[in-house]
């Protein structure tokens, strides 16, 4: 188990730790869908551009060499 | 590229206004965001003297009333980011330095970058016109959160508060025009032999801040258009008695506004980098070393922006993994710094002004980074959230970047921008002058901060529990430190100004130095370049071992 | 770098110079301009998705709010594929000089103006149904996300049709050839993921 490896395992322990506060307009909904759509959303948007970025950096890279 | 390339002597409308020369457009850029930079110091100077002196006149301005306090605030974060840090650290350093540095003779698409300027001028006129409007400029502080933002009812400037968001659409537009024939322009028209690691380490920066301000704008545009709605047209998009939801804003504007930070700040990296290798004498310690973790930085910058809404409303399993990303986001950044030190070390070292600037840099934005980490973990945040603490740190970052980096920038290509030399010695002064008073500006609003000192108030006259009257020595220190700054800066315009006629005549390579702009008259004809170059090398090829010079420029065979 | 001797320079130079796969300028800067543009509707849709998973009572679109008309819009986006099916088509098996290239691009251009138009229709009717921009997060979201849609629909007929006036003279070059199908597939691409995330 590398460094990193170690590091995203406790940054996975550590989100768990955490419990529901009011102040979380997720947390308080009735539907469970509803933390889910905010986590599903929250991934898309910063999945997009790290994917589109990769995606014309292949691209050009498929061109250029 | 350009058709004028042949022609003789343009008009005056045609050679400064209408100019499709990328270094002419640069200094529109430069100029322009020079303007806006003593509008927005003007601004800070009247609220400071209001938060020293409350309520009384304050010369050149007279009583500043509650709303024209908030209106100030705003207007102060929006010039000094938007109209100042993006048009001259992205559109006037990247316009003047990309073409230049890689060898070429213009941007890959001049007319578009002649209407991005255009488009930005535009967005100023909007901006500084909001001022004269009924109601006064936007007082809903920079980031504009709705509900304050959406109803003129709450924010009392409603026709400023759409103003503001019209200037910015603008703005944003004009840099994306710009953008892409930044990236355009170092994809395709990079002299032949420059290979990627071959590239100067300023214009990649620049290009990845622009390709990370282009990933990001999109969001906040949309977050633009729908407040805009809910402001003219009365939809109900940030409404929550509408099924509307004012944390969206916050979302869509962080999207954009934390990457922002990068975005400004990686170019100020790059001029860093070119400046230390330039007065070290060295070759840049770790060139791929740097790239990578700006690379990384780019990635991280994607994932950190909800760490703005600690405090607003978040899922706590959420926040924690925001608090992760932001922290490791510091580890490149550090790591950069880093290697600028090691680049330093064993170095021939000269302390001209562009140095010091560069060093300063360094120091400076170390403060900024570290008093970050206490912002980024979401415990000490929710303590932090809105104090003079965050003022604070957030200066210590958009200074170095925006001011101490442009100053770096601006000292070490002025011989190359206008063909003249700055005066060393007033340059020192002014250096030493700035540096000094800035840290006495804000290390006092980091102990009133740590304090509770919360930010956005007016007067104390109607908060007495905020008050804290044995701070106030502190707050008159940071604002009469403000106007010692701002005294320095004369120094400096003067100095620009006389350089322009009357300083000693720069040759081409006046600092010894090695990329591709040095090897063309100062400053640079129409087309750049007599005989297109060829490169051989990479760009910092200092001090090699066996070669009589101490630099190697990159267009020389052997 | 080792002493460099002219050999060396050739290769250098050779391994960088443009070659015919490398894109042009107008092609390298759409494909970045779609890129922004992307992120530009992610947040729309992010904001929509949420918007609609917190509505109360999960009621999507409200219970006194009129129903898309989801089959009819159906028809609108098989219009919509179809002009750049044809698109593509065309720029696979004929030169950009030929005559069916030129008629692929051309009916290309009528579709996506069918598809316009059908849609404007489509939004008179639900305007006189009770449908506004204010009525509700519902009604605001639609015209929002389908009206920047379509904007950026006419926005791309319109750098179509300069490509297919070029043709008609035989003067478009291959790059605004190719950057003006490259923003037209980005718009037919994008209509049936906002289709689904908006009308169904």
């Amino acid at each position: 188990m590398n460094c990193a490896t170690r590091l995203l395992a406790l940054t996975g322990l550590l989100t768990l730790t955490a419990k529901a506060a009011s102040a979380c307009p997720a947390c308080m909904s009735t539907d469970p869908k509803t933390a889910g759509t905010y986590l599903g959303m929250t991934l898309m948007m910063s999945a997009l551009p790290l994917g589109l970025v990769g995606g014309l950096a292949y691209w050009l890279w498929r061109h250029y060499s | 590229m350009s058709a004028e390339a042949h022609h003789a002597e343009p008009g005056f409308f045609r050679k400064y206004l209408f100019s499709t020369d990328h270094k002419m457009i640069a200094m529109q850029y430069l100029f322009t965001g020079m303007i806006m930079a003593v509008i927005g110091g003007y601004l800070a100077y009247v609220f400071r003297m209001q938060l020293a002196y409350p309520s009384q006149q304050v010369p050149g301005y007279g009583v500043v009333s509650p709303n024209e306090y908030n209106s100030l605030v705003t207007m102060h974060g929006t010039i000094m980011i938007f109209w100042v840090a993006m048009p001259v650290l992205l559109a006037a350093f990247g316009n003047f330095l990309i073409p230049l540095m890689i060898g070429c003779d213009d941007m890959a698409f001049p007319r578009i970058n002649r209407l991005s300027y255009q488009v930005f001028f535009l967005s100023a006129v909007v901006l500084l016109a909001s001022f004269l409007v009924q109601g006064g400029a936007f007082g809903g502080a920079w980031t504009s959160y709705p509900p304050l933002s959406a109803k003129g009812a709450y924010n009392l400037t409603p026709v400023g508060a759409s103003m503001w968001l019209v200037a910015v659409a603008l703005e944003f537009v004009a840099f994306l025009l710009g953008g892409i024939n930044f990236v355009v322009t170092t994809m395709n028209g990079r002299a032949p032999g420059m290979k990627m690691y071959d590239i100067p380490i300023v214009v990649w920066m620049i290009v990845l801040a622009t390709i990370m301000f282009m990933f990001s704008v999109g969001p906040l545009i949309a977050g633009a258009v729908m407040l805009l709605f809910d402001q003219l047209l009365g939809t109900g998009f940030y409404d929550p008695g509408r099924g509307g939801d004012p944390l969206l804003w916050q979302h869509l504007f962080w999207f954009f506004g934390h990457p922002e930070v990068y975005v400004v700040l990686l170019p100020a990296l790059g001029i860093v980098a070119e400046v230390v290798a330039v007065f070290a004498r060295k070759k840049l310690f770790g060139y791929k070393t740097i790239l990578h973790t700006a690379w990384a930085v780019w990635v991280l910058s994607f994932v950190v922006w909800a760490h703005h809404q600690f405090v607003a409303g978040i899922d706590p399993r959420m926040a924690n993994v925001f608090s992760i990303t932001t922290l490791l986001i510091s580890i490149p950044l550090a790591e950069m710094v880093f290697v600028y030190i090691a680049t330093l070390y064993g170095g021939s070292i000269r302390l001209a002004t562009p140095m010091l600037w560069a060093l300063a840099f360094m120091a400076e934005f170390l403060i900024g980074g570290v008093t970050g980490i206490f912002l980024g973990a979401s415990g000490t945040d929710i303590y932090f959230h809105d104090t003079y603490f965050v003022v604070a740190h957030f200066h210590y970052t958009f200074v170095p970047i925006a001011i101490i980096a442009v100053f770096a920038g601006l000292t070490y290509w002025y011989p190359k921008m206008f063909g003249r030399m700055l005066n060393e010695t007033l340059g020192k002064i002014h250096f030493w002058g700035s540096i000094i008073t800035f840290n006495v500006i804000f290390i006092p609003l980091f102990i009133t901060g740590t304090a509770g000192d919360q930010r956005r108030i007016y007067s104390y006259a109607q908060f007495a529990e905020q008050a804290r009257p044995a701070l106030q020595h502190l707050r008159v220190v940071s604002t009469l430190a403000l106007l010692v700054f701002i005294a320095f800066q004369l120094i400096f315009v003067f100095n620009f100004l006389w350089s322009l006629r009357h300083g000693q005549r720069a040759e081409a390579n006046p600092w010894m130095a090695n990329t591709l702009e040095w090897t063309v008259p100062s400053p640079p004809p129409h087309g750049n370049f007599a005989d297109m170059p060829t490169v051989y090398r990479g760009p910092y090829e200092y001090a090699t071992p066996g070669r009589r010079e101490d630099f190697w420029p990159q267009n020389v065979p052997n | 770098m080792s002493s460099p001797s002219p050999s060396v320079d050739a290769t250098v130079i050779m391994s960088i110079a443009p070659g015919a796969r490398r894109p042009s300028n107008a092609v390298l800067g759409t494909a970045i301009f779609i890129a922004a543009e992307t992120m530009f509707f992610a947040a729309l849709i992010s904001a929509h998705t949420i918007a609609r998973a917190t509505a109360p009572g999960g009621l999507w679109p409200p219970a006194n709010q009129p129903r898309l008309p989801v089959q009819q819009t159906a028809v609108n986006t098989a219009a919509l594929l179809l002009s750049g099916v044809l698109l593509w088509v065309g720029a696979r098996i004929a030169d950009k000089a030929s005559e069916v290239a030129k008629r692929c691009v051309l009916g290309a251009i009528f579709l996506g103006v069918a598809f316009v138009s059908l849609q404007g229709a489509e939004w008179i009717r639900l305007l006189r149904q009770g449908l506004t921009l204010t009525s509700s997060s519902h009604g605001g979201f639609f015209y929002l996300i389908v009206g920047t849609h379509a904007l950026h629909v006419a926005g791309a007929l319109v750098a179509l049709t300069w490509a297919y006036f070029g043709m008609l003279r035989n003067s478009v070059s291959p790059a605004v050839y190719t950057a003006s199908r490259l923003f037209w597939y980005f718009v037919v691409l994008l209509w049936p993921v906002l289709y689904l995330r908006v009308y169904l």
